[in-house]
């Protein structure tokens, strides 16, 4: 039987090849040349000799960073905004989830949803300029009712001590209701008859959280809060970038909108290379680490 | 079962007024959340409907203050960039949506066959590629498309981010989930392999497929950066880009701008009136294209 059906060619493997030709050109192209483009952050890159004539240097660009005072700087504010982000946005989708976990009412349950999922559809960039304009200290809507309660208005944007929270109060208003989402199916696949032999030993609201309800999500937080550590120093450049502003830099520069700064507004190609290289790496160490770790949870929850 | 143990704990809370005050608290919880959530767009639109004096003076809180105005409006719907940047934005996300689906399934369907030769080749030239931090690929990226002379062309955002990795790990995933019989009995009926695609896998897959191009296409939507950094022709700007010069740029420099004087009066309300209209065709398709992305999450959080 087996070898009839060999006989007929189950899979076309020309055919297949052919399909993947435009992917493979376009992984290649797109993911692949840019990878080997990294070996600029070693050489003094000019675009006018080309990546193979520019020279050598050796480790150059990467002691110019470390040397410099931005070094400091911008891992400072990486690792403080992952951090801080680990502490008041990770926990909020799990907090979301169980609050309308324990809804009963079909309708209050979908609305809720519904309003808490919205801003995930909100660009980036209409959030930002949403929140630079409620904060504003002239006619800002923050700073008018401190006002009208007597207070002096806030340079929120301007005063570097802001930013972080900021940020992350951002992040949160977001990211939260869809990130809840995972957690609210990891929430329905928990045994109802767990709840029902609770109820009949009488266990109350408090007791049945503790001990089936939390520990039925814990698989979850843990694989997602190693997917985060995994991303902790990879601080979106996209949304940072949005908030910043030539005097809070002290405090909103991370990593990855310095090697912007630096390499395609500046041009310093062959320097932000280093930088973004340097970023990678430790980038590439968590992920892994994370994923390790992961593996322990969850055998195919390994390689996000 | 369920009903009757339902029912039970239904009256026992009737009896019992005890049990009825977390529950308040968790309504009560759960509506402040969805106020805060809902707050900054309900202002946003009462603020772009207000006489600028009054939103000059800090006088909106929830409502519009009278007079009812659509002067900003009027404003803002002259402005050409406006228009320019939807028109191009609707190019971008039509064309480089089609070229993000067409991508993912040609590289999906051949990674999902199980007797193709280069499954687990394909397989990890693709999933690496996840690994690569955005930071770190930023300036080689931006001098490969560079030295193909892309900068500057509307090509270059169609085709530089073609696939992402993550969906086509989730389409192949999917695919995955076809039982081979039928692809075999196709085969055996001398099926090619265009035709099993196009006859047997993609009209199945219609959910999978609505899902992940619904993700391109908010990421294409929501997208400024890379279209930022590509282009310097104002006339071929997508809308973010657009926004993000109306409204964080210009809010940013008047806050800057200690004294603002009268001339800047009319500008807030403006950049509110800016905010509802490149953000409305959002809210109107939201409510109907909700449940693909529940459905995404999930799809993404269980991918093997």
């Amino acid at each position: 039987m087996k070898v009839r059906r060999k006989k007929f060619r189950l899979v076309d493997e020309r055919a297949l090849w052919l399909m993947l030709i435009p992917v493979i050109a376009y992984f290649i192209i797109f993911k692949y040349i840019p990878v080997s483009g990294i070996i600029i952050a070693f050489k003094r890159y000019s675009p006018f000799k080309g990546i193979a004539a520019s020279p050598w240097v050796g480790f150059l660009y990467f002691k110019q960073f470390f040397h410099s005072v931005y070094f400091g700087r911008v891992l400072r504010n990486t690792l403080m905004i992952g951090f801080l982000s680990i502490i008041f946005e990770f926990p909020m989708p799990i907090i979301l989830a169980l609050l309308l976990n324990g809804i009963k009412n079909k309708i209050f349950k979908k609305i809720s949803q519904t309003i808490t999922l919205l801003p995930y559809f909100v660009s980036f960039v209409v959030i930002a300029g949403i929140a630079i304009n409620f904060l504003s200290p002239s006619t800002g809507v923050i700073n008018g009712i401190i006002k009208r309660l007597g207070g002096n208005p806030i340079y929120f944007m301007q005063k570097p001590k802001y930013f972080w929270f900021i940020y992350i109060f951002l992040r949160i208003f977001k990211g939260t209701g869809y990130t809840a989402i995972i957690y609210l199916a990891a929430l329905t696949a928990i045994d109802p008859n767990l709840y029902e032999a609770a109820d009949c030993d009488g266990a109350g609201r408090f007791n049945k959280l503790i001990y089936i309800t939390l520990p039925g999500i814990l698989p979850t937080i843990m694989i997602m809060f190693l997917v985060r550590i995994g991303r902790l120093i990879s601080v979106s450049f996209e949304e940072v970038l949005l908030l910043q502003n030539d005097v809070i830099l002290s405090t909103a520069e991370v990593i990855s909108t310095f090697v912007y700064r630096r390499g395609l507004i500046g041009a310093d190609y062959s320097y932000a290379t280093a930088v973004g290289l340097f970023e990678t790496v430790i980038a590439l160490f968590l992920v892994i680490f994370s994923n390790k770790l992961a593996g322990r949870f969850r055998s195919e929850a390994t390689l996000w | 079962m369920k009903q009757l143990s339902g029912k039970l704990s239904k009256s026992r809370k009737r009896i019992n007024i005890g049990n009825l005050i977390p529950d308040i608290i968790l309504y009560l919880v759960v509506m402040i959340i969805c106020i805060i959530t809902i707050y900054p767009f309900l202002y946003v639109v009462s603020a772009s409907f207000s006489d600028p004096q009054a939103l000059y003076e800090n006088r909106v809180v929830l409502v519009p203050v009278m007079p009812f105005s659509v002067q900003s409006y009027k404003l803002i719907l002259r402005d050409a960039r406006i228009w320019t940047g939807y028109a191009n934005t609707l190019f971008y996300v039509t064309f480089g949506t089609a070229i993000n689906l067409l991508v993912s399934i040609l590289a999906a369907y051949p990674m999902s066959r199980k007797r193709f030769s280069g499954r687990k080749f394909m397989n990890i030239f693709v999933s690496i590629t996840m690994f690569i931090s955005a930071t770190g690929m930023m300036i080689p990226l931006y001098l490969v498309v560079k030295s193909l002379h892309l900068l500057n062309t509307r090509l270059s955002i169609l085709i530089v981010f073609a696939a992402f990795p993550f969906y086509v790990i989730i389409l192949r995933s999917f695919f995955e989930t076809i039982p081979e019989e039928l692809f075999e009995a196709a085969k055996l009926d001398g099926a090619s392999e265009l035709m099993i695609l196009t006859q047997i896998v993609l009209p199945v897959s219609g959910a999978a497929l609505a899902t992940i191009g619904l993700y391109y296409l908010t990421n294409r939507w929501n997208g400024y950066f890379w279209a930022m950094v590509f282009l310097n022709n104002e006339k071929k700007y997508p809308l973010q880009v657009v926004l993000r010069q109306l409204i964080v740029l210009a809010s940013m420099g008047e806050e800057m701008d200690t004294n603002i004087g009268k001339a800047a009066t009319n500008a807030e309300a403006v950049k509110y009136a800016t905010i509802v209209v490149a953000t409305l065709p959002i809210a109107v398709i939201y409510p109907f294209i909700q449940k693909y992305f529940v459905k995404g999450v999930t799809l993404g959080s269980v991918k093997g």
